[in-house]
């Protein structure tokens, strides 16, 4: 019994050829399989032409579509044109007007005012200083000034006075540095003599 | 294969065969037609941006006849507070008033020359007229002098100013008054 399971080896013997001939023509022959050949070739062709065509109507849509918002902006620029132009124009005559204010106010400006300055220099003079001269030049003002008194104590309210210039709130909107720059005997009247030099706010230094 | 057994295998198969040629041809058509789309959103962009600027002038415009009005108003008010340099009689006139009106004295006024424009400097709308003005006076007239030349009729612009003793011979070196020499431009035309 077990022999009769055991396969068979391939090389048991020779090939027998078919006992009578193959007269069949295959291809006239019906397809006899369940399903036939034909109706996969059809079946993908079919879906092949529906997703093209899919394709090509979602694509003839979207384009549609496009054209239809390109109808709608050519019509919303036709509709602005005008008076967009008549507002460019007008904006062009407004920046020729407020050219020339911006620039007489870059005249104006360019440089401070000056009476408020010597107000406010008069109004906090101490009462041991008099005033000799003024000098505003384009970098800054140079102030000199009389120190009544002896000269020992005259130095310290040269001092005094710098650091209340530089502490004063109205000064400074105007100056940015102040500076002792001189401070020296008067022969003839044995009195110091003060030089403060006042530089302007965004002026460079020489 | 003949052209006749080619007929014939058409002919067994119409259906693929006719949805081959149609593939054929919605290919071509999709190949061909490809960059139509890209090409129309291209333009509407370029339209949708031209579409937004206009609409931006016209937002932005809304009140801008308005401000016109209110800018061509303040330059008549400008025009008429400028200086001519070439009105030289009636620029003087304008520092003698000054005198008059400071009680001060004038002793020194000169209306300078206005300096060509450089080759190639940016064009202005004015062109200031400078003069140079030395005054006699006391402290306060002095200040009363810069007030009304800086808050005057005319836009004017200090340029330097010297505020000191004014000591003449002969007095032994004692002050009489003050002297107060101006260098000043005022907004001007040609």
């Amino acid at each position: 019994m077990a022999s009769l399971l055991k396969k068979k080896a391939d090389n048991a013997g020779p090939v027998v050829p078919p006992w009578h001939p193959d007269l069949r023509i295959v291809d006239l022959l019906p397809d006899t399989k369940v399903v036939r050949t034909a109706f996969f070739v059809n079946g993908i062709a079919i879906l092949g032409a529906v997703v093209l065509a899919l394709l090509v109507v979602h694509r003839e849509w979207e384009l549609h579509v496009v054209n239809g918002q390109i109808a709608d902006a050519q019509k919303q620029i036709d509709r602005d044109k005008r008076p967009s132009a008549q507002a460019v124009q007008l904006f062009g005559k407004f920046k020729q007007e407020e050219s020339r204010i911006r620039e007489l106010n870059e005249f104006v400006s360019s440089r401070p005012n000056l009476s408020p300055i010597i107000l406010r220099i008069a109004e906090t003079l101490p009462a041991k200083l008099a005033l000799r001269s003024l000098d505003f030049g384009p970098a800054g003002l140079t102030l000199k000034a009389i120190i009544r008194g002896a000269p020992d104590q005259a130095s310290g309210d040269a001092s005094a006075y710098l650091d209340q210039v530089k502490a004063d709130p109205e000064l400074t909107k105007y100056f940015d540095e102040m500076a002792l720059n001189s401070l020296s005997r008067d022969p003839a009247t044995n009195r110091l003599t003060v030089e403060l030099f006042l530089k302007f706010k965004g002026v460079k230094k020489s | 294969m003949t052209t006749q057994e080619l007929i014939a295998l058409i002919k067994k198969n119409p259906i693929s065969f006719g949805c081959g040629a149609l593939c054929v041809i919605l290919i071509a058509v999709l190949y061909f037609g490809s960059d139509t789309v890209d090409d129309a959103k291209a333009q509407l962009d370029k339209l949708s941006t031209e579409g937004a600027r206009l609409s931006a002038n016209i937002e932005y415009s809304a009140r801008l006849a308005e401000q016109y009005k209110t800018v061509s108003t303040a330059n008549t008010i400008i025009d008429s507070r400028l200086v001519r340099a070439s009105q030289l009689a009636q620029n003087l006139q304008y520092f003698y008033k000054l005198e008059s009106d400071t009680s001060t004295k004038l002793t020194g006024l000169t209306q300078m020359q206005s300096a060509l424009p450089k080759k190639g400097a940016p064009t202005t709308n004015f062109t200031p007229v400078g003069f140079s003005i030395v005054v006699d006076c006391d402290y306060a007239k002095a200040l009363d002098v810069l007030h009304r030349l800086e808050d005057g009729e005319h836009y004017c612009r200090i340029l330097d100013c010297n505020l000191s003793p004014k000591v003449s011979e002969g007095t032994g070196g004692v002050a009489q008054g003050m002297g107060l020499a101006v260098t000043l431009e005022l907004e001007g035309q040609p």
